[in-house]
């Protein structure tokens, strides 16, 4: 175990996980054991399919329930956020609600931990400040809890509320109390429409403990999370996956959330999200090309963090048979080959290199610009991320 | 990754930890919004200077209580005098700081004060709590119980002579502060057995039917932090390092075992501490090996595969898949005999070598029956892989008393089943 | 249901089939149960040695399907309605949903899988909770054939065949005429 943990660490993840089946069985349950018999249902807007589909588990769940839920899909307010939480809000109070359930992924859920933080305020309020944000420090008691729905990437169960990076904040008291991950909540959308999500979640898990500041309860997170996501990958980018391996896969992308703190270096996302926004891909695939190109700039982070993760990506057999002061490099080097196998899975889908991917060459200074104010960038200077963006648009990996 | 049918797990306790924790004590006051912490612990925990430490570098209001007097075994009476205490007093939070029996009891005084009552056996049993407790933050001061992330407590009622078990989410602590000061004054007996009993607690964890992939993992972490510092600890009592990667190994088995629970060891070696007064950990390290060899028929491939983080690469791979179980259990009986010897045959590797200061015999083979009866009830044998029944107990038992190998056990098992 | 940005409540509705079947089976338990504690030895011995107003309910949260058991003033197990039942003191065993009840009865989850996997709320002693367990457990290994009670058992016990055709057939009887 790398010694990245001895530093002091202050380590807060209480989300709850149930996850397999018949998970969403246990809702009503659940939200009894918190006093709670009339919640409010938020579902996500998803393309009538979707939703209706969605709507039709929970309507079975809470049949002999004897409770009283109601079902709203907000967004009727267009991309603002604040406005469509107002809205929950409003709806929440009009109902005589007392706990709060949202079902699906992304933006809905950061609609319900912001509703729950103006639930949690006294007085009427049209939206909280960042500074008021960081007030929160205790939960509120009007319980969240979280049904995992087709497109999740990881975010909805930690603190931030929208993606890490962009125009987001964070609040560690408003995520949310329990998390259920049901498979037959998950399979409306194709695996291949998901496995951006999927990527952008591994990415995150792996920079957390490389970049630091890591400890052992957020590794613990962390290598669960590669390990549940790098086995199916190759399968996930071809073809849609069982029930099981579905759930296995959401379950590790959740907890890869779990690593996603507010002061944490992310230099592979800092520079994916913008040559993501300048190239215009999937940022998912714009941080898996970019990983192992960025984390091989950092001696101690191939060295000391990476072995870490070697157990998780080929198991401990494997693991073992490979020399100790090895292990860091063969992690990087199953990081390089991750795209060419993503490529063979998908059918020539998936790109290798950011030039496969679309991004042209020319375009790297803006790219470079775009990223350099990033506030998670860390240490990954102009001259890195033009070395990285470099070879992974050639597709030349650097081992040392 | 094992990933099962269906699984929970939580991790609702924020973790506080370094070489300093207690100086940013402050975090769970600002957090908890008190003013008036009640200090639960020991006479053992205040003999070793350790409250006038946290007094020292915590800063705590001069208005906090100090409550000492929490026995070795948690008992109701105890619990009632304490929490009349902490309403006379007026006190808004918990800061328990000492080792399962001062955790357990500062869990309960908890649930009294939170739901103004009296009578704690109203909530006893599982899932009798229904909101959030009062504040309570835990600093350990053994390597072993991991109660501080547990929603688990056990009080004894000595005059009605009964243990009373609670379970629930919201007894978990909001808080537990790891430093590595807290344990460099546990002697090399209470090293010894603590620590094996953060083994145990990650071994079941990892073999047992509850397991689910974060539980694995932290079981696992756990189980290398143990092999690897473990005997460093009883040797080196005062090396900071190996005090601080105990600590944080006795809770991450703690998080392993709460979201997957442990099994004939912990039932055996509670019925063992109930009926004979044997230290739990000792209990615990002398079934240990028992107990593996009991599981090996349903978990072999699981327990062949913790050799890894025991032993090392080199064994691991040196070691034919098909004995790498019996490889494991080898590894643990050799961990007990150096354990053994570090501490002065203080600690035993089975129970007949178990004595009371006067030299007699703590596990006499009269309280085996009671032993095996008190064992069938234990409710660990829930999660437990393998089904036991009265002469399955009184097999286990008789190979722990021994030191010596259990058998298959197919003789009992193909005997009659005997309930009890 | 349309649903909308408006919060629409809605009465949930039963799952009448799966709640007949269930019903149905745990009232065989439950008489079974009864009929097993004057048959067999053991499991008559474990209800004699429980306290005087020991009473055991398996229950379908939150109002579902349910079966009683108590010990009577001489020692034996015997059948109640669940109505009566004394939560607050007696062993409360609840199944967390009717779809998990289901899986149990349909035989594709065990008793034991179930508890491991928390669809099952143990409120009361737990000691009297292991032993009512090992006292199903012997039920269905009286009640059903060797496939499905290995599935529904955590270890399927080596009886002789006549033990297990006796009491099988002597706990129908029983059962059938209610004594």
């Amino acid at each position: 175990m790398s010694d990245q943990w001895q530093a002091e660490y202050d380590f807060d993840c209480p989300v709850s996980i149930h996850a397999g089946n018949l998970a969403l069985d246990h809702l009503p349950f659940e939200l009894s054991m918190v006093g709670a018999g009339k919640p409010l249902i938020l579902i996500d807007r998803q393309g009538d399919g979707a939703l209706h589909r969605l709507e039709k588990q929970i309507i079975a769940a809470f049949q002999s329930s004897a409770m009283q839920p109601s079902l709203m899909t907000p967004g009727a307010a267009g991309p603002d956020r604040w406005a469509n939480a107002r809205q929950v809000v409003e709806q929440y109070a009009r109902i005589g609600a007392d706990a709060l359930v949202v079902v699906g992924a992304g933006e809905i859920v950061d609609q319900a931990k912001l509703a729950r933080g103006l639930l949690s305020v006294a007085g009427q309020v049209d939206r909280l400040s960042v500074n008021d944000l960081t007030q929160i420090q205790s939960r509120p008691d009007i319980a969240l809890i979280w049904a995992a729905g087709p497109g999740v990437d990881g975010r909805e169960a930690s603190g931030w509320i929208g993606r890490p990076g962009d125009a987001s904040v964070f609040c560690q008291a408003l995520t949310p109390d329990l998390v259920i991950i049901d498979p037959r909540l998950l399979d409306a959308m194709h695996t291949r429409e998901q496995l951006p999500g999927w990527l952008n979640a591994l990415v995150w898990a792996i920079q957390a403990q490389a970049f630091g500041p890591g400890n052992p309860f957020s590794g613990m997170y962390a290598k669960t999370a590669v390990a549940g996501i790098w086995p199916h990958l190759s399968f996930a980018a071809g073809s849609r996956m069982t029930k099981k391996t579905c759930t296995s896969m959401v379950t590790a992308v959740i907890c890869a959330g779990f690593g996603l703190s507010p002061t944490a270096q992310r230099p592979v996302s800092a520079l994916g999200r913008a040559v993501s926004v300048i190239g215009r891909m999937a940022p998912g695939i714009a941080d898996m090309i970019l990983l192992p190109y960025v984390v091989a700039h950092d001696a101690v982070a191939v060295s000391d963090r990476l072995p870490d993760f070697l157990t998780a990506i080929i198991g401990a057999d494997k693991a073992a048979l490979a020399a100790p002061h090895r292990h860091g490099v063969e992690v990087l080097r199953q990081l390089y080959d991750l795209p060419e196998m993503l490529h063979a899975a998908s059918g020539g889908r998936f790109p290798r290199t950011l030039q496969e991917a679309g991004l042209p060459r020319f375009l790297f200074d803006e790219v470079i610009e775009l990223a350099m104010p990033a506030s998670d960038r860390g240490r990954l200077s102009a001259e890195t991320m033009l070395a990285a963006l470099d070879a992974a648009w050639a597709g030349k990996p650097v081992i040392n | 990754m094992y990933i099962p049918g269906y699984f929970e797990f939580g991790l609702r306790t924020r973790i506080l930890a370094g070489r300093h924790a207690i100086d940013r004590l402050q975090v769970f006051l600002d957090r908890a919004r008190s003013a008036c912490p009640m200090i639960v612990t020991d006479a053992g925990v205040v003999a070793a200077g350790l409250i006038d430490l946290i007094e020292s570098t915590a800063k705590l209001p001069a208005s906090r209580v100090i409550a000492d007097g929490v026995p070795s075994d948690s008992d109701v009476d105890v619990v009632n005098q304490l929490v009349a205490t902490y309403r006379q007093k007026g006190c808004d939070s918990i800061i328990a700081v000492g080792g399962g029996s001062v955790i357990d009891t500062a869990k309960a005084i908890n649930i009294l004060v939170s739901e103004n009552s009296d009578d704690l056996m109203q909530f006893c049993g599982g899932n009798r709590l229904q909101r959030r407790l009062r504040p309570l933050v835990v600093i350990p001061t053994t390597a072993g119980t991991g109660s501080e992330v547990t929603g688990v407590a056990v009080i004894a009622d000595h005059r009605r002579q009964r243990k009373m078990l609670f379970a629930s989410a919201f007894l978990c602590p909001d808080m537990v502060v790891i430093d590595s000061r807290m344990t460099l004054s546990l002697p090399p007996f209470l090293t010894a057995a603590t620590g094996i009993d953060a083994l145990v607690h990650a071994v079941e964890a990892y073999i047992d039917l509850a397991k689910n992939p974060f539980s694995d993992q932290a079981a696992w972490t756990a189980v290398e932090l143990i092999s690897q510092h473990l005997l460093t600890g009883v040797h080196q009592p005062d090396n900071p390092d190996t005090r601080y990667a105990l600590a944080t190994a006795a809770t991450l088995a703690g998080v392993a075992f709460s979201n997957s629970t442990v099994g004939v060891v912990h039932a055996i070696g509670h019925s063992v501490g109930a009926v004979c007064g044997v230290h739990h950990g000792q209990c615990m390290g002398i079934g240990l090996p028992v107990g593996l060899e009991y599981n090996m028929r349903k978990c072999g491939e699981n327990i062949g595969r913790l050799l890894l983080p025991l032993a090392g690469a080199d064994v691991y791979v040196a070691t034919p898949r098909a004995q790498r179980a019996a490889a494991t259990v080898a590894c643990i009986r050799e961990l007990n005999r150096q354990l053994r010897e570090a501490t002065g045959e203080r600690y035993a590797c089975r129970f007949k070598d178990v004595k009371d200061r006067q030299g007699q015999p703590m596990v006499p083979r009269e309280k085996w029956p009671d032993i095996a009866d008190t064992t069938l009830g234990d409710g660990t044998l829930f999660y437990a892989p393998e089904d036991m029944n009265y002469d399955d107990a009184m097999t286990f038992i008789e190979a722990a008393w021994q030191g010596s190998s259990l058998s298959a056990g197919t003789e009992n098992r193909k005997g009659a089943h005997v309930y009890n | 249901m349309k649903l909308t940005s408006q919060a629409m409540e809605w009465i949930p509705g039963e799952k009448r089939l799966k709640h007949i079947y269930i019903a149905v089976m745990l009232w065989v338990v439950g008489r079974a149960l009864q009929a097993a504690a004057r048959v067999d030895r053991e499991i008559g011995h474990i209800f004699e040695r429980m306290p005087e107003d020991f009473s055991f309910c398996l229950a379908v949260w939150p109002n579902g399907p349910a079966m009683a058991i108590k010990r009577d003033k001489n020692g034996r197990a015997r059948q109640f309605s669940p109505k009566q039942f004394d939560a607050a003191h007696g062993l409360h065993m609840q199944i967390k949903s009717l779809e998990v009840a289901f899986r149990m009865f349909t035989f594709r989850e065990s008793t034991a899988v179930a508890t491991c996997n928390d669809r099952i709320v143990v409120a009361g002693d737990v000691p009297s909770a292991m032993a009512m367990v090992r006292v199903l457990d012997a039920v269905e290994v009286y009640l059903l054939p060797k496939f499905l009670a290995r599935l529904a058992v955590k270890r399927y016990p080596d009886w002789s065949m006549k033990r297990k055709l006796t009491g099988r057939l002597l706990i129908f009887l029983r059962g059938v005429i209610g004594w």
